[in-house]
């Protein structure tokens, strides 16, 4: 159900309270509601072109384009300029900006190469370095951790995200209880599945 | 209303019938009760209009927040260092919430409060957890009981009729119990449990008889459509409003009602300054405003006052409202007046995972979770501490921000993230503050807020009772836990500084003798006749539960005591 669908549904009983005349015209209008959408034409403010890219390819290595679409087409690189530009400190961006570096000496080390040049095995390659390394080295585990913090929430928090989650803005209603399909269900301890008491 | 009556308003002088100061929670349902009584209706609100239409914005997606739901760190750690700690003043909701630089108060370096505020039409009312709860008899005589505080002036019996009308205008979803502790009222059809939190209730059950019971949140909003407003649709962030008007909130519904009486004229942008005491009569005469945009000072009359702009709020207008007779502030005789302030303790929070449930899930976002209520010192006495506390909590399943912490990426790590994460189970104790002379509010002699008037020193702390309650109910929670077979069990340990449950209250107390109170037992203040304090101010003692539905139906008992001495000409 999408928002105007609800609205509708109000009917009459929408009495569209306390609400000053000029904004009347507005009010079906929810194509308005939509400022601020975060799609830019400009070049990014903190990244330069090279560190823009070596993102692009360390979001999209951590999220690929499967059967669904991948970080790069989520735009994952432009929310992690904003962050680094508009809300992270100026030492959490510094701290970023020498991860970034760091990788391209990883890459140098391991293929004679930067990062966004290695293939794809050359890259997972560094990855896993990286992501073992995180395990012993305090400043590469915060590195680690604000990239894949960086790349889930601006992969799943874009439209492209939220369509492959299957998130409804307006479900409609309340299943306290759905078996999720095509998971096994014989392995669950409690047993009983959906039972008299509590709240049904 | 409009621009235009807002503009004729100032030059006219007239004697309003009422004035209500503050349209949240209390306050609207004050315009509704005076205006549908007949009386004409003047609403101050210090903060500006709320335009459900414009402002509201619970189905906005994350994707057109500009920080994706993370909220402008720099703006909120610059102009809202405070109200940012409260859960609900997100990227989205960030604006029903003060500017704590225009809005400071100050308190003891040791003794931290956080003062959590919603200045617009609507006030706080549209950003609440809309939990609903009775008091009990327990609760209304515990103070007699037990010697702490004064004795409340009322009891269920008083209170229940109001409860009643309070709930049949809201609407509350809920289950009947049957509970001394907690009585039922008129409940909408209750929401559901899901099956993690049904095998919380099955083991409490199992473990504890007919001590103790999960229950269904008792919640503000609509399970079926009523009154006009519709039913809930399960989108999730009450908190930033509701354009089907489903949850509770003076913006939604009380207002609405006033203003279709044709009697209310709603200000907002009036920053209530003080009471105006007239010696002579010895009333109220109205109050003096301060334009909120232009900072021209303005007097409004009325007949009757109500205070409803929330417990501290009231305090500091009264106390704000000096004269040769009330040295001490306005209503003040009894010297009682910002003392006893308490607010519930709220935490801290048990985490635990419920392995074994992962073919289940749920669809829609239930803007509500379980109840466990009191059980101490009910059927289980303690002498570790006085009165009790109630479980909030509920289940749901870690999402895609687990992966932060979980090994891996690639094509594998993105299936898993799609895919929804193990159970988990929150709960957390509310617990009963006693009310204390020592916590209570003044008037900062230094400090001001950006319209020049006094802000409020706070000196407020936790008492050991507090503390032995908040330790109490972390252990009941994991002996609940446990037996229900949740796992990894996380509980964590600082306690809130008091103010962030935000069920501030008591400042204004009602009794049953002048010199130990404020207020009688109809909200009314004994110095001045034609004033009243309807908001958590009223407050004797906390109880554990959630407060406002009791403001509410205090608020409607106080307007019906109002237009009946009206009516017979004693006021």
């Amino acid at each position: 159900m999408r928002r105007r669908d609800v609205v509708r549904a109000l009917g009459a009983a929408a009495a569209v309270p306390l609400m000053p005349a000029e904004t009347l015209a507005d009010l079906f209008d929810f194509g308005t509601m939509a400022r601020g959408a975060v799609r830019r034409a400009e070049p990014p403010e903190t990244l330069d072109p090279h560190q823009d890219a070596t993102v692009t390819a360390l979001a999209e290595s951590i999220l690929p384009a499967t059967d669904t679409p991948g970080a790069t087409d989520a735009l994952v690189n432009e929310f992690v300029d904003l962050i680094l530009t508009h809300w992270f400190d100026e030492e959490e961006t510094q701290m970023f900006l020498r991860g970034l570096a760091d990788v391209d000496r990883r890459a140098g080390a391991m293929w004679g190469r930067v990062f966004v040049e290695c293939d794809a095995p050359q890259q997972t390659a560094v990855m896993a370095r990286l992501e073992e390394e995180a395990g012993a080295t305090l400043d590469v585990l915060r590195f680690w951790r604000h990239l894949k913090r960086l790349t889930l929430a601006g992969y799943f928090t874009s439209e492209i995200g939220q369509t492959a989650l299957g998130v409804e803005i307006i479900p409609g209603r309340f299943d306290p209880c759905l078996t999720i399909p095509g998971l096994d269900t014989t392995a669950e301890p409690g047993g009983e599945g959906r039972v008299e008491g509590g709240g049904r | 209303m409009n621009r235009r009556d807002l503009i004729r308003l100032r030059p006219r002088r007239e004697v309003y019938d009422a004035i209500v100061v503050g349209s949240g929670m209390t306050g609207g349902w004050a315009a509704k009760q005076l205006t549908e009584a007949g009386l004409r209706t003047l609403v101050l609100e210090a903060g500006p209009l709320i335009v459900p239409e414009r402002d509201y914005a619970e189905h906005v997606p994350t994707y057109e927040m500009r920080f994706r739901g993370w909220g402008d760190r720099r703006a909120l750690e610059e102009r809202q260092s405070i109200q940012r700690l409260c859960y609900a003043c997100d990227e989205p909701a960030a604006k029903f919430f003060v500017d704590d630089l225009d809005n400071p108060y100050t308190h003891d370096d040791d003794k931290p409060f956080l003062y959590i505020r919603g200045r617009q039409v609507g006030g706080r009312s549209i950003m609440w957890a809309r939990q609903s709860y009775r008091l009990s008899d327990i609760d209304f005589s515990a103070n007699a009981k037990d010697g702490h505080g004064t004795d409340w002036p009322i009891r269920s019996a008083d209170l229940s009729p109001w409860y009643d009308l309070v709930e049949e205008f809201v609407g509350v979803s809920g289950r009947a119990e049957g509970l001394e502790q907690l009585p039922d009222g008129r409940f909408l059809p209750p929401m559901e449990l899901m099956c993690v939190e049904e095998q919380l209730g099955r083991a409490v059950a199992h473990g504890w008889g007919a001590s103790r019971k999960l229950t269904i949140g008792r919640a503000a909003v609509l399970t079926r459509d009523h009154n006009g407003r519709q039913a809930c649709h399960y989108c999730g962030p009450c908190h930033r409003g509701c354009i089907t008007r489903s949850y509770f909130s003076s913006l939604n519904a009380t207002l609405p009602a006033a203003e279709a009486t044709g009697r209310m004229t709603l200000r907002p942008d009036s920053v209530v300054e003080s009471v105006r005491w007239d010696p002579a009569t010895g009333r109220a005469r109205g109050v003096r405003v301060i334009d909120r945009n232009s900072r021209d000072e303005i007097e409004f009359e009325g007949r009757v006052v109500f205070l409803a702009a929330s417990a501290l709020e009231s305090a500091r207008i009264l106390l704000n409202s000096k004269s040769t007779d009330f040295p001490d502030g306005l209503a003040n005789s009894s010297g009682v007046l910002g003392h006893y302030l308490m607010d519930h303790t709220m935490g801290p929070g048990v985490r635990a995972r419920f392995p074994g449930w992962e073919s289940q899930t749920y669809a829609g976002n239930r803007p509500n979770g379980f109840y466990i209520p009191r059980f101490r010192n009910v059927t289980e006495p303690t002498s570790g501490f006085l009165r009790g506390y109630g479980f909030q909590g509920g289940g749901s399943r870690v999402g895609w921000d687990r992966g932060e912490s979980e090994p891996g990426f690639g094509a594998a790590f993105k299936r898993q993230m799609l895919d929804p994460g193990p159970w988990e189970m929150w709960m957390e104790g509310f617990g009963e503050c006693l009310p204390r002379y020592g916590n209570h509010v003044e008037l900062d002699p230094d400090v001001v807020d950006a319209w020049g008037v006094p802000v409020l020193r706070i000196h407020c702390a936790w008492s050991e009772n507090e503390k032995a309650i908040v330790a109490d109910a972390q252990a009941r929670a994991v002996e609940m836990l446990e037996a229900a077979g949740a796992t990894d069990i996380d509980v964590a340990h600082e306690i809130n500084p008091p103010g962030l449950t935000i069920h501030e209250m008591g400042t204004a107390r009602m009794g049953r003798d002048r010199k130990e109170s404020v207020l009688n037992g109809f909200n009314q203040s004994w110095d001045v006749r034609n004033l009243f304090v309807v908001d958590g101010g009223a407050m004797a003692s906390s109880g554990c539960q959630n407060p406002s539905l009791t403001y509410m139906a205090l608020t409607a008992r106080a307007c019906a005591y109002a237009v009946d001495a009206m009516n017979r000409n004693e006021l």
